[in-house]
């Protein structure tokens, strides 16, 4: 068996820019302070990554002031802080059937203390109908929280649509960027976007242990974790300004340090380069599987309509036993299940069977592809022959 | 007619109790492979342990012996295809 063919993006994307491995070692190395606390030379170096990394996810997201941009540890803390910190019972919020569980979960929390909550049903390719968000509305819907796009089925949702119903009709607007940062545009000007959360370790290329999420000037959302700052330290009271009210404790800077890098990549390839890379993997994907005898692909199995992530299944496996199979007898990681994302999976109809799901990456190359085509090809076969 | 065969999945709540028998059953040279849940044992978890029938007793053993590692139960399931490299 030659060498690991790493299909898993969604889930983390590997391997990283050769960048990103060198500036965490030398933040380690070198740096190593805590950003923020008093004001020596090397407090200053550290206090530096941040900015930097602040100003870089500023420059892509298109945001006017990078001090809105707010790290936490993953995208989940992000979101429930802000769904959290924002609802109250008695609210409303719209959402959509393909969401994650890390809307999905904190919403079911907030559902039992009387925040209502409505799913509006998407399509069977993953689709949401921004007309469904006006049939839905209430006289106190205050938050729409739609993912930019499925980790499931890869399908990219139509957030200015989505944002400019929220801007017209007063509704906060909260993006889950999970999947998409790194893999399509994002503007949260054009998309009337007001609260976009991101994870830094999946198509921005940073490590694991980094997200957060960019906060709209003017917005009141209540802090999940207080503490220090580094910042108004003769006061007990939590500082009210950004980012600070929002970052307590030491944050992972070398991780930070990593994201930074993992978006200047971006920046400097250039996201229309790396779009334009994934898409014509995903039509040599999505062509070859098509002529699979007994593959089923579920969402749009369009290169336009989806991020480089497909869902399927191969007739008469379980999705577990094909990715076992893939793994085992091909080196090839894939990831089968329920993907933490119940929903979704209900929406395309594999909530009792799952999916093997395959996700590209800038660095997958169409050998990787072909391989993997090869080998559903002659697990396809095996099991037909038999 | 061919014998049936079966399997027996060590079922787990989440990868780290798994993780934790798994390294105990090396530890004492018990064969086992991390394995994706089959359906049909309708596991809140998508990692199992595949232990061979020869073997299942053994993991029992280990499994009184510490009970800080937490499973949901071991299954028997017949085993449905050739196509499964076993490597337990």
């Amino acid at each position: 068996m030659g060498k690991t063919i790493y299909l898993d993006n969604a889930a983390t994307t590997w391997p990283k820019p050769e960048p990103v491995y060198r500036v965490m070692d030398n933040y380690n190395r070198k740096i190593g302070a805590n950003p923020g606390r008093g004001s020596s030379s090397k407090t200053l170096e550290a206090t530096s990554v941040l900015l930097d990394t602040r100003e870089a996810l500023a420059k892509l997201f298109n945001i006017a002031a990078f001090s809105r941009v707010v790290f936490t540890k993953n995208i989940t803390e992000a979101l429930n802080t802000v769904l959290k910190g924002y609802l109250k019972p008695g609210d409303h919020v719209l959402t959509s059937s393909m969401e994650h569980n890390a809307v999905a979960r904190p919403l079911h929390t907030l559902r039992e203390k009387g925040v209502a909550v409505t799913y509006l049903t998407c399509a069977p390719d993953g689709s949401l109908y921004p007309p469904d968000l006006e049939k839905n509305w209430g006289k106190n819907t205050r938050l729409v929280c739609i993912l930019a796009a499925s980790n499931v089925t890869g399908t990219i949702q139509p957030l200015q649509e989505v944002g400019q119903i929220c801007r017209e009709k007063g509704a906060l607007f909260v993006v889950d960027a999970a999947q998409g940062a790194g893999n399509i545009p994002l503007d949260v000007q054009e998309q009337n976007i007001d609260v976009l959360a991101f994870t830094g370790h999946k198509g921005l290329f940073g490590p694991q242990g980094t997200g957060g999420f960019y906060i709209r000037p003017g917005l009141k959302i209540r802090p999940l974790i207080e503490g220090g700052t580094g910042s108004s330290s003769t006061e007990t009271r939590q500082p009210d300004f950004l980012p600070d009210k929002y970052e307590s404790g030491t944050p992972n800077t070398p991780g930070i340090a990593g994201l930074g890098a993992g978006v200047n990549f971006i920046q400097k390839t250039g996201l229309t380069v790396i779009q334009e890379h994934e898409k014509n993997l995903m039509d040599r994907l999505i062509s070859g599987l098509q002529s699979i005898r007994g593959i089923t692909i579920y969402g749009p199995a369009d290169s336009r309509r989806q991020t480089p992530v497909l869902s399927l299944n191969l007739a008469g496996l379980e999705c577990g036993e094909l990715s076992f199979l893939l793994d085992e007898n091909f080196g090839i990681i894939t990831r089968s299940g329920m993907h933490c994302a119940p929903l979704a999976h209900k929406t395309i109809g594999t909530l009792g069977q799952g999916t093997c799901r395959v996700s590209l990456s800038y660095f997958t190359t169409k050998e990787d592809v072909d391989i993997f085509l090869e080998a559903i090809l002659k697990i396809g076969n095996f099991y037909f022959n038999l | 007619m061919t014998t049936a065969v079966y399997d027996y999945y060590v079922l787990f709540p989440n990868h780290q109790e798994g993780l934790r028998l798994y390294r105990k059953l090396k530890e004492n040279s018990i064969k086992c492979s991390i394995s994706p849940t089959p359906r049909e044992a309708s596991s809140f978890c998508g990692m199992s342990l595949l232990v061979s029938a020869e073997n299942v007793g053994a993991v029992k053993k280990v499994l009184a012996g510490d009970n800080s590692i937490q499973t949901e139960g071991i299954v028997k399931i017949k085993r449905r295809t050739a196509l499964w490299n076993k490597t337990c």
